[in-house]
């Protein structure tokens, strides 16, 4: 499963897609929800919040999870953990972030078995935005 | 310092998330196929959770938008729809570092830590 092997995807970021994702988790920060308030703030757009890195980086897991390996188990996978580590590099409407992901590891734990992936996210310009860690269980039966 | 949030998830929360996010996995907002899968019901997803855990951080983190460092979940049991959920972020003796429960009737869902940047 290890064998390096990295799944690339690229994500516009739009000011639609921000403003959708804040309504869906009631984001009340008005540097993500308000375009005047982000650019009063100094920043050239809205801003995404933090957890818009499960987002932007969502669709390289997904592109990985279609492999053919993942065939017996990708219907029973539940989320049994995640991290995010981000950097000082903010994300705004109008950025494209190109996200890689690997498989760090797989694992069986009693009847369980652990999918553990990587991804990191870049801007355009090549700064790193945020690093995530995702782990994921197909619940024995 | 401590601060404590009440999350009221809904069906239809996880639905729009659904769509903002492009997590389609039906087990997030249809009953049969949750049930299929041997869930309950509907299940939350964790980003759903985690997002507001991060809200809840970033706000404690003076609301900069780029407040937060690091999160870490354990997301240790379902959150279903529905369900009052009471997230509590409490300061640790680490510099900037918070310690993260969540609790829905009863029950611990979500296990963690975040970061603050200075």
């Amino acid at each position: 499963m290890t064998d390096g092997r990295v799944w690339q995807c690229i994500y516009d970021v739009t000011r639609d897609g921000i403003a959708a994702y804040c309504a869906a988790t009631g984001e009340t920060n008005l540097v993500f929800t308000d375009l005047a308030v982000a650019r009063q703030t100094g920043y050239d757009d809205v801003v995404a919040p933090p957890m818009y890195a499960a987002v932007f980086s969502l669709p390289a897991v997904q592109q990985m999870l279609a492999d053919e390996r993942f065939d017996g188990v990708r219907a029973r996978l539940l989320h049994a953990a995640q991290t995010f580590r981000w950097t000082d590099v903010a994300v705004v409407a109008g950025d494209r972030i190109t996200t890689a992901a690997t498989v760090e590891s797989e694992e069986e734990r009693g009847p369980h078995r652990f999918f553990a992936f990587r991804t990191s996210s870049l801007r355009e310009d090549g700064r790193e935005v945020a690093r995530g860690e995702w782990l994921t269980v197909a619940p024995g039966r | 310092m401590t601060t404590v949030v009440h999350l009221e998830p809904a069906l239809d929360d996880a639905r729009a998330y659904a769509a903002a996010s492009g997590d389609l996995n039906p087990i997030h907002t249809d009953p049969q196929a949750a049930a299929a899968a041997g869930l309950p019901g509907p299940i939350m997803h964790g980003l759903w959770t985690m997002a507001k855990i991060a809200q809840a951080l970033t706000a404690a983190g003076g609301h900069r938008p780029l407040a937060l460092a690091e999160l870490r979940l354990e997301f240790r049991d379902y959150v279903l729809p529905e369900l009052k959920v009471r997230v509590e972020v409490a300061e640790t003796d680490e510099a900037a570092t918070w310690a993260v429960t969540a609790e829905q009737a009863g029950r611990t869902v979500v296990r963690g830590a975040g970061r603050v940047a200075e």
